[in-house]
């Protein structure tokens, strides 16, 4: 088991390296110049570009951009893996910092949100497999698709003219407290539940013409029972696959929904930080996403073999008392 | 009317644009003016009440709270509140007022300026407004070098901060700098305390500023809110402030809302008192029962189109005046509703020294048809005009002012001018602007004075635009040198017919601040350079 | 109407709707089962067999229906019942022991609670109270260590012991009558013996009643008193087990029983004579002190075969019969050169197999061909079967295009099947023909050595007894040498000249058919012997 662990430790750290390197290519690979960004002061309205040339290149020293590419990608190689992810461009904050601030804030809604989905999704799937009335099966086995084509920013503005607007229910913005996360984390969940509707239900019906699901009601079990005792638990390893995946997913995605509910967050410094150039807080969120990514998945390996005995077992030689009876 | 208009000028018989359905935002901006008898509390006699905590709606995070760093509006907004200026600049007459300074002297040629200081201004960290901290102040701004664009260049071609004693100070210049002392009521040289001034740029991002102001900062959450309280023992206002002593709002919250349709449904729904960037398509909905709009026309250099002028299809002037005319600058002020306003030359009508130049700015299609026909630009099977085996097509990249920008590729197609728009960020943008692939764009800059012109159209730097024309240049550094106001307006004048007789630039329209409050909140203000100045600004709950 | 009888069966009729068309399976079916009467359904695949045993218990397809007739059971009309009625009878008045152990248990359940479930269901019975019957019952299944056994998966389970779960699961509530679907067939001979045995103890202790259904005339024969014979949707013979045995009156019975291997007197066929020209010395393979061993993920190794030592002569069939686990596959794969052995030296025609390199390998592989256990995996279904036949004859480049083409049809006669069936897709036929084209196929480049693992276990009886006849045909004209694999000692009798018997990878024993069968030495040999079904019957 250490063993195994100490290997996935190993690929998990190639892994992050390769991202790493990658993102390190694309980025110093742009044609435009970080410190010319800084010195436009965004182009948000004022600044004309008068710095001069002697002033930039001040600026591109103390940012090391001068240094030659190959010094540069070892300096912050080493910095990364010692805990040193530089300093943002355009806030000065150390970037260790500002994934500190904004990562609880998106954390809050994306669980919150996997888990509105998860039981949602769930539920819809169940019952979408269990109904015997035909119209209502329709109806639930189309949700899915539309559950994942409704943009996020479109059912987010919906939620609030409803709940925070019209109703005056929950607030429209901010993160203060519990109650801002609800409508955030529901607007998650609309595709995300759709996704895991659809698996969750394909996987009750895959389960359902399993013949133990004969072997259950042979013994006289009532159609809910064998759903929900039998075909359920064995139903739940695709979801479990996907929660690991999507969890992920979910902490880069958010961007939109933190646009509109005007929260701090993960996606929307990852956004500015791209449009912006702001090369040491790309490279920490790519490191960052990729520990994210590594860690879901080999957590959900480790869960795998807590739902699935079968799984649990390492091989063992056949024994020889196969034969023998009693 | 126009009340800047320089005497010399006189009515020139502009046309002013009528605009449908517009609002025009020229003068002063006063809070409070309900439109219908809704609200009990709004009268403008009321007593102001100190007291209560605003929440303002905002479409941009600062991203930095600090003055001498970030020039975007928001960051702005909220750093005069806690920096005062050593000058300040009157929002309806643009003359130049003391504040921190008493008084000062120019001397002769405009390269020497002496301040006097007042002496019982302290910084919300305690220590003292000495000549010493001014001298920190613009070393600190040298000192940030690149990061500091719109401070930087104010004090570009420094000689020397001199304190002479405690509460004066000489700051002298190695040429003629006229636009200097109107620099020194800029929010961007606001003063900070000599522990933030020594600070490196990423440190006072950090921390925030520590000014002299009258609110202080209490937090800055990215993305999310900024807030700001009430500085106690407040005591020196500006001559151009309507009370003395303390500020009536007890805090200011900037809470970040960049989608429009939610910030202007949290107005609505009073989770906010105010919002800034009110749409065109909202204004309907906050202008009475229980909404007002406030708003200004930025000044400085209008929104305009930028040539690149040794570029193949624009070096041509016809082209060049042929766009000028070619734009019906009504339909765009209709598409910008209250955040765009009409400016009357290249000079918006709230810069000091602006001036009627509307006539250049007529819209007259079938005169820039017949300017392109007589200069060769014959109409091609697809609408598009070709004069020589070259097609009338301008590579046209931008990053803001987008919904102006489609209805321009739309009004020049029809006088047979393709853009080719596209929209870009910063980061590419700049490139784009480098890299010379670019035939024009959109630019503008806001400041209350005509040095915006220098700013803009100097050749001296990077020179994006390819400026060329020497007697231009020489009329921009005349009015940086010129110690006469009278006469430097007379130079922007000239300056600015040079610049549209040749078309060099084509003047679209000013921004504008457009905020909506809610009935209660009364004397929102805007200071010189139409940023909010809430020190007067008072709410009743 | 005997109305003592507990379940009564008239005139049922059962169809399937699909796609809108409406096909008859079962047509017009009656019988009885008295109480504590064991009765056996014979028939082959599509006799419509296992369609009446699920509308005995509501379980029928959800695009079946019961279109004719009823069916009485314990005095109840149940051809109209619902889910809900249906339920209150499953489980605790009718059981179903379900086919294949390995699949039929729930694998992410504790045995215990699968066990228990019926007891809960229709007892009532609390979680404790259903627990402690549960491990009874697992005991009285036969399971040793039964409160290990209750905590265990499925998966930690050998076959057989899964099989005694599931009887134990199906006897819970003491039915009154039991349904056993192929109760035995995917398990070892011996272990079937064991649990056929098993069955017929606890039936009779609980005078439960017994359907038995089964393809296998043997096992109806040795554990029902009454047979009923199906073909095609009908009943075809019906009667006591030992008079239909040895008057079969229908023809499709005298079919059934002649094509049953383990019931012919060994006077019915013999293997044919060895070719002539083959000196005892010719030997086409030679094993010597083989042994294969495997490594295991959790460490340790499993010893697959070990230390074989055996050959085949030319123009010879040597049968290797073994049970799951004795290391006949392994042993077959060593020979084709699939798998290397861990030591021990392979010669095939005299040539030593280590030392040769891909080439000679390639070259090898040509004179050796396969014959697989399942036709519907070893053909590529999207295939023509010109297609299939011609591939080997492709790879090697032998013959022009032309020449290919008529090898196809030449082969496709010598085993039988029409020339059109060159056209045809796999996917199109049938079980037994696709077996043939997969005997055309390994016959296409006339190899010397044919190996068959399993060639007609996945085929219905009669279907087997031609694949077989086929086989010997082409011993006897072709002369081809074989090891021939096989659990089937019958069938493994009809065709080998020499027999070699294998339990857990060792060589018990090696010998002339005939002295196997008649006297084996080895003590598993006997046990083996002794497990097939249907051997009292036979005089």
């Amino acid at each position: 088991m250490s063993r195994y662990l100490t290997g996935r430790i190993g690929q998990a750290i190639v892994v992050v390296w390769a991202a790493f390197t990658l993102a390190f290519i694309i980025l110093y690979l742009m044609p435009s110049d970080p410190a010319q960004i800084i010195a436009s002061g965004g182009l948000q309205g004022d600044a004309g570009s008068e710095a001069s040339e002697q002033q930039l290149d001040e600026l591109r020293a103390q940012m090391g951009l001068d240094q030659p590419v190959v010094v540069q990608y070892v300096t912050r190689l080493i910095d990364t893996a010692t805990g040193n992810w530089g300093t943002s461009y355009q806030t000065g904050r150390p970037v260790t910092e500002m994934l500190a601030d904004n990562l609880p804030p998106t954390f809050a809604i994306a669980v919150q949100g996997l888990l509105i989905a998860v039981v949602v999704g769930m539920l819809l799937g169940f019952v979408a497999t269990y109904t015997r009335f035909g119209p209502l099966r329709q109806l639930l086995y189309s949700l899915p698709s539309v559950g994942a084509s409704i943009p996020t920013f479109w059912s987010a503005l919906l939620l609030i003219q409803v709940f925070s607007f019209s109703l005056r229910l929950l607030p429209a913005f901010g993160n203060d407290g519990w109650t801002s996360t609800i409508l955030p984390a529901i607007a998650l969940a609309i595709p995300v539940s759709a996704i895991i509707a659809q698996v969750f239900g394909k996987s009750l019906r895959t389960m359902m013409a399993e013949p133990f699901l004969d072997t259950a009601r042979a013994k006289g079990a009532s159609r809910l029972r064998a759903m929900a005792v039998h075909a359920a638990r064995n139903a739940l390893l695709p979801v479990l696959t996907m929660v690991g995946m999507l969890l992920g997913a979910l902490l880069s995605g958010a961007v939109v929904i933190e646009t509109v509910f005007g929260r701090q967050g993960f996606g929307r410094m990852t956004v500015e930080a791209v449009n912006a150039q702001d090369i040491p807080v790309v490279m920490g969120v790519v490191v960052f996403s990729a520990i994210v990514f590594v860690v879901a998945t080999l957590v959900v390996d480790l869960l795998y073999p807590l739902l699935d005995p079968r799984i649990r077992q390492t091989l063992r030689p056949p024994r020889r008392l196969l034969v023998k009876a009693a | 009317m126009n009340p800047y208009l320089a005497s010399r000028r006189g009515h020139r018989g502009g046309r002013l644009t009528a605009v449908a359905g517009a609002t025009l935002a020229v003068g002063v901006a006063l809070a409070g003016c309900a439109g219908s008898a809704d609200g009990p509390e709004t009268s403008a006699t009321a007593e102001p009440t100190p007291g209560g905590d605003l929440i303002i709606g905002t479409y941009l995070d600062p991203t930095c709270i600090d003055n001498q760093q970030l020039g975007t509006n928001v960051s702005l907004s909220i750093t005069r509140q806690l920096v005062d200026s050593l000058t300040e600049q009157d929002p309806e007459t643009g003359e130049v007022t003391p504040w921190l300074a008493e008084s000062w002297e120019v001397n002769e040629d405009s390269s020497a300026f002496t301040f006097a200081l007042r002496d019982d201004v302290t910084f919300s960290d305690g220590s003292e407004f000495t000549a010493q901290v001014v001298k920190d102040n613009i070393d600190g701004i040298v000192a940030l070098g690149a990061k500091a664009p719109i401070a930087g260049p104010y004090v570009a071609g420094l000689e020397a901060a001199t304190v002479i004693d405690d509460h004066t100070i000489e700051i002298s210049f190695s040429r003629p700098n006229a636009q200097f002392l109107q620099a020194t009521a800029n929010i961007a040289m606001g003063m900070v305390s000599s522990e933030t001034a020594a600070m490196t740029a990423d440190e006072r991002c950090a921390a925030g500023v520590v000014g002299t102001g009258p609110f202080v900062l209490e937090s800055y959450t990215a993305n999310d809110a900024t807030v700001i309280t009430k500085r106690e023992g407040y005591d020196w206002a500006p001559p151009a402030a309507d009370h003395d002593g303390d500020a009536y709002l007890d805090s200011v919250t900037f809470q970040v809302l960049p989608e429009n349709s939610v910030r202007t449904g949290a107005l609505l729904s009073g989770q906010i008192d105010a919002m800034d960037s009110v749409q065109q398509q909202d204004e309907g909905s906050l202008s009475g029962n229980g909404f007002s709009m406030v708003t200004r026309a930025n000044p400085g250099f209008a929104v305009s189109v930028m040539f690149r002028l040794d570029s193949e299809v624009v070096s041509d002037p016809a082209v060049r005046q042929a766009m000028m005319m070619g734009v019906d600058r009504a339909d765009v002020l209709t598409v910008l509703g209250p955040t765009g306003a009409e400016t009357l030359g290249v000079l918006t009508p709230t810069t000091p020294g602006a001036d009627d130049f509307s006539e250049f700015l007529e819209y007259d299609p079938e005169g820039a048809v017949e300017l392109l026909e007589d200069a060769g630009w014959a109409e091609g099977d697809d609408g598009i005009r070709e004069k020589d085996g070259v097609r009338l097509e301008l590579e046209f990249p931008y990053f803001f002012d987008g919904p102006v920008v489609e209805l321009l590729q739309q009004q020049y197609a029809e006088i047979g001018i393709r853009l080719n728009t596209s929209q870009m960020v910063v980061a590419d943008f700049l490139v784009a602007l480098e890299s010379d692939s670019f035939d024009a764009t959109v630019g503008n800059l806001t400041r209350a004075d005509i040095d915006v012109l220098r700013s803009t159209l100097s050749n001296t730097g990077t020179n994006y635009y390819s400026l060329a024309d020497a007697d231009l240049q020489s009329l921009l550094e005349a009015q940086a040198a010129e110690p006469d106001p009278a006469t430097r307006v007379e130079i922007a004048g000239d300056i600015q017919e040079s610049v549209l007789e040749n078309a060099y630039v084509v003047p679209l329209h000013a921004l504008a601040a457009a905020y909506a409050v809610r009935d209660g909140v009364n004397d929102l203000q805007f200071e010189a350079s139409s940023r909010l100045w809430l020190y007067d600004t008072w709410m009743v709950p | 109407m005997i109305t003592s009888s507990l379940l009564s069966v008239r005139d049922l009729r059962i169809s399937y709707t699909s796609r809108g068309v409406i096909r008859e399976a079962v047509h017009g079916v009656s019988f009885d089962i008295a109480a504590g009467e064991v009765v056996a359904i014979v028939g082959e695949s599509g006799s419509g067999k296992t369609t009446v045993a699920q509308s005995l218990i509501g379980m029928l397809a959800h695009n079946g229906a019961i279109t004719g007739g009823s069916i009485e059971f314990d005095g109840l009309n149940v051809t109209r019942f619902g889910d809900r009625a249906w339920r209150g009878l499953r489980g605790e008045s009718i059981g179903l022991v379900p086919q294949d152990p390995t699949v039929s248990l729930n694998p992410v359940m504790k045995i215990g609670s699968q066990v228990a479930e019926p007891l809960r269901i229709h007892r009532n019975m609390s979680k404790s109270d259903a627990a402690q019957e549960a491990v009874r019952i697992l005991r009285e299944a036969g399971l040793s260590d039964p409160e290990a056994r209750a905590e265990q998966y499925p998966h930690q389970l050998s076959g057989g012991m899964r099989q005694r779960v599931l009887i134990g699961m199906a006897l819970a509530c003491t039915p009154r009558l039991v349904i056993a679907d192929e109760p035995t067939s995917a398990l070892d001979v011996t272990v079937q013996r064991h649990i056929l045995d098993h069955i017929d103890e606890l039936i009779s202790v609980h005078d439960t009643a017994m359907l038995l259904i089964t393809h296998d005339l043997a096992v109806a024969a040795d554990r029902a008193q009454r047979l009923i014979v199906m073909s095609r949707g009908e009943i075809v013979e019906e009667g006591r087990a030992d008079d239909i045995l040895s008057r079969p009156g229908h023809p499709y019975t005298q079919k059934l029983l002649a094509a049953a291997p383990s019931l012919s007197t060994p006077s019915v066929r013999r293997p044919p004579v060895l070719a002539e020209g083959s000196s005892a010395d010719d030997r086409v393979v030679r094993l010597e002190h083989v042994t294969k061993q495997f490594a295991l993920p959790a460490g340790g190794t499993l010893t697959a075969v070990d230390d074989v030592s055996l050959d085949i002569r030319r123009g010879e069939t040597l049968g290797v019969v073994g049970e799951s686990g004795s290391g006949k596959s392994t042993l077959a794969r060593i020979v084709l050169q699939l798998e290397k052995q861990t030591s021990g030296e392979v010669f095939i025609d005299g040539e030593r197999m280590s030392e040769q390199g891909t080439r000679g390998l390639r070259a090898l592989r040509r004179r050796m061909q396969v014959v697989y256990q399942n036709p519907y995996a070893s053909l590529d279904p999207r295939y023509t079967v010109s297609a299939i036949i011609e591939e080997p004859l492709r790879a090697f480049r032998v013959g022009s295009r032309r020449d290919q083409r008529t090898r196809v049809v030449e082969l496709l006669d010598r085993v039988s099947l029409p020339a059109d069936t060159a056209r045809r897709r796999a996917e199109e036929l049938s079980g037994g023909q696709r077996q043939r084209v997969a005997i055309a196929r390994a016959l296409a480049l006339s190899p010397e050595l044919l190996v068959c693992d399993e060639p007609t276990s996945a085929l219905d009886v009669s279907v087997q007894a031609q694949v077989l006849d086929l086989l010997t045909e082409l011993q006897q004209d072709l002369g081809v040498t074989m090891l021939f694999i096989s659990h089937d000692l019958a069938v493994v009798r009809q065709l080998s000249h020499r027999v070699a018997v294998m339990q857990f990878g060792v060589l018990r024993e090696l010998g002339e058919v005939e002295q196997i069968f008649s006297d084996p030495t080895h003590p598993y040999t006997r046990e083996l012997l002794a497990a097939i079904p249907g051997k009292e019957l036979v005089a």
